[in-house]
């Protein structure tokens, strides 16, 4: 490959193939070119068989011109036959249009033949309008992960949707109210708690029903979700209907548990402390009629402008913030006078104490003079106590005996 | 010149029978075709050399209606004549 074949080589091919002598064949090709030569020199045209023609030109560089045979040019190009020239299905500048932009950028208005059409092969999703896709807050809390799916507006679908949501409303158990009754029974001195516990019970209950209330007016096909929604919706009603009013001890002149359905239950009797006198009893109603007023100028979260129908229907039951508060007062100067009694009587009693000390007063004098006569004792010395001494013979110094010694 | 006034021509000038100059012409030109299918250069010294060149694909275009070809790549065997030749065709 991409050698130079000489003559002598094509000669000994020639001559191998054409069963001639390599001289033989090397001198039949040096004769034919050489008449090739002389013919081309006169002007005309040369034609091997099997290899193509030769024309004198009057071009300076290449006076022969060579045009190989047909059938040379097949045998030459014979491994690329199977190559045809193909049309490209693009223009080359939009092809090189889509390598610089990406599909995105590819032209709309596409010139020639081979017209990509990307448009064709997107999928198209019918147009869903937001006014015709339905979904309920509580379908898409109750169902994990596929209720995300928007879906497009039909009878059908939308039926379902409503039942779901119905189905998934949680329905107030009737033994909670009960057993909040019994708590509220067995437990009277948490009155102010469970005043509060109903409040919420109440908002609770009020905010399922608006919950639980299904938008089914603009769908054509939902009437009978439509009516077990408003089923659903009367029942979640009734169980809001028992008023629960806080149970109160008789000492405050309170009404009494009542529930519907059932008989009022009685609280035990609850005497915290004695009755109080008439007195003090009107000071207490004073503070808390002082304590009542500021309570009730304060905003409610429970009762305020956002629900006005919340707000009356605490005013006609009575059970409110303000009148919880004014029992928190109550109980609260209660306590504090009992708390100040207390205090009062152990002050008294500390006084007692002390004074039962001070009157059996202790003067220093006596019991200076007293110990002084203790120390006097202990230090006089006894007859007993006293050393034997036996005298010295004469001779010997009894200035020191003497002195020293007493006579028996 | 037609090949069978080549034969004779031959055969006159080399004195061999026709038969011999006709299936050496043939054997000729099928090594030159064999040695052009290998991309071989065949020199014929005081005539020129049979050169194969390989041209890789390409796009065409075609000026009159715009429309563009993939052409597929192709050999081309290009005869260069040597220099005596073409001081015999300067003459």
């Amino acid at each position: 490959m991409n050698s130079k074949i000489s003559i002598h080589q094509l000669a000994e091919g020639v001559g191998a193939e054409a069963h001639v002598t390599a001289i033989t064949a090397q001198l039949i090709i040096k004769e034919l070119f050489d008449l090739a030569s002389s013919t081309l020199e006169a002007g005309e045209e040369f034609e091997i068989e099997g290899i193509g023609r030769f024309r004198h030109t009057d071009t300076a560089n290449n006076p022969v011109a060579f045009q190989p045979a047909e059938e040379f040019a097949k045998e030459v190009n014979a491994p690329f036959d199977m190559f045809e020239p193909q049309p490209l299905s693009a223009p080359l500048d939009e092809l090189e249009a889509i390598d610089r932009r990406g599909i995105e950028g590819l032209p709309t208005e596409a010139t020639g033949v081979g017209k990509v059409d990307i448009a064709s092969d997107m999928v198209t999703f019918p147009s869903q309008s937001p006014e015709n896709v339905t979904v309920s807050d509580e379908g898409i809390e109750s169902r994990p992960s596929d209720s995300l799916i928007f879906r497009p507006s039909s009878e059908a679908s939308e039926e379902t949707i409503i039942e779901e949501s119905v189905v998934d409303v949680p329905i107030p158990d009737e033994p909670s109210i009960e057993a909040v009754s019994e708590e509220i029974a067995h437990l009277p001195e948490k009155f102010e708690d469970v005043t509060e516990d109903k409040d919420k019970v109440d908002h609770q209950e009020a905010d399922e029903s608006i919950v639980n209330v299904p938008d089914v007016k603009e769908s054509a096909g939902g009437k009978e979700g439509l009516e077990e929604g408003k089923k659903r919706s009367e029942k979640v009603e009734d169980f809001s209907a028992p008023e629960i009013t806080a149970p109160v001890p008789p000492a405050f002149n309170e009404p009494s548990v009542k529930t519907e359905g059932q008989q009022p239950v009685q609280p035990p009797i609850f005497n915290p402390l004695p009755p109080f006198p008439e007195e003090v009893e009107e000071k207490v109603l004073k503070t808390c009629a002082s304590v009542e007023a500021p309570a009730s100028d304060l905003p409610n979260p429970n009762s305020g402008a956002d629900n006005p129908q919340r707000e009356g229907e605490s005013s006609n039951q009575g059970v409110g913030p303000a009148r919880s508060s004014s029992r928190f007062g109550i109980g609260f100067a209660t306590g504090l006078i009992v708390g100040l009694a207390v205090g009062a009587l152990a002050m008294f009693v500390l006084f007692l104490a002390m004074t039962r000390l001070e009157s059996r007063p202790v003067s220093s004098t006596e019991e200076t003079e007293e110990t002084e006569e203790t120390v006097q004792t202990v230090e006089k010395p006894t007859v007993g106590d006293q050393p034997s001494v036996t005298p010295r013979p004469e001779g010997t110094d009894q200035s020191e005996g003497a002195e020293g010694s007493n006579p028996a | 010149m037609s090949n069978e006034k080549i034969v004779e021509e031959l055969s006159r000038r080399l004195d061999i029978p026709s038969s011999q100059v006709e299936a050496t012409l043939r054997a000729l030109s099928n090594c030159i075709r064999e040695y052009c299918c290998k991309l071989d250069t065949v020199a014929i010294p005081g005539f020129g050399t049979f050169q194969p060149v390989k041209y890789a694909e390409k796009i065409q275009t075609d000026l009159s209606t715009g429309k563009q070809m993939l052409m597929p790549p192709v050999v081309e065997v290009e005869f260069k004549s040597s220099v005596v030749l073409r001081k015999r065709l300067a003459r």
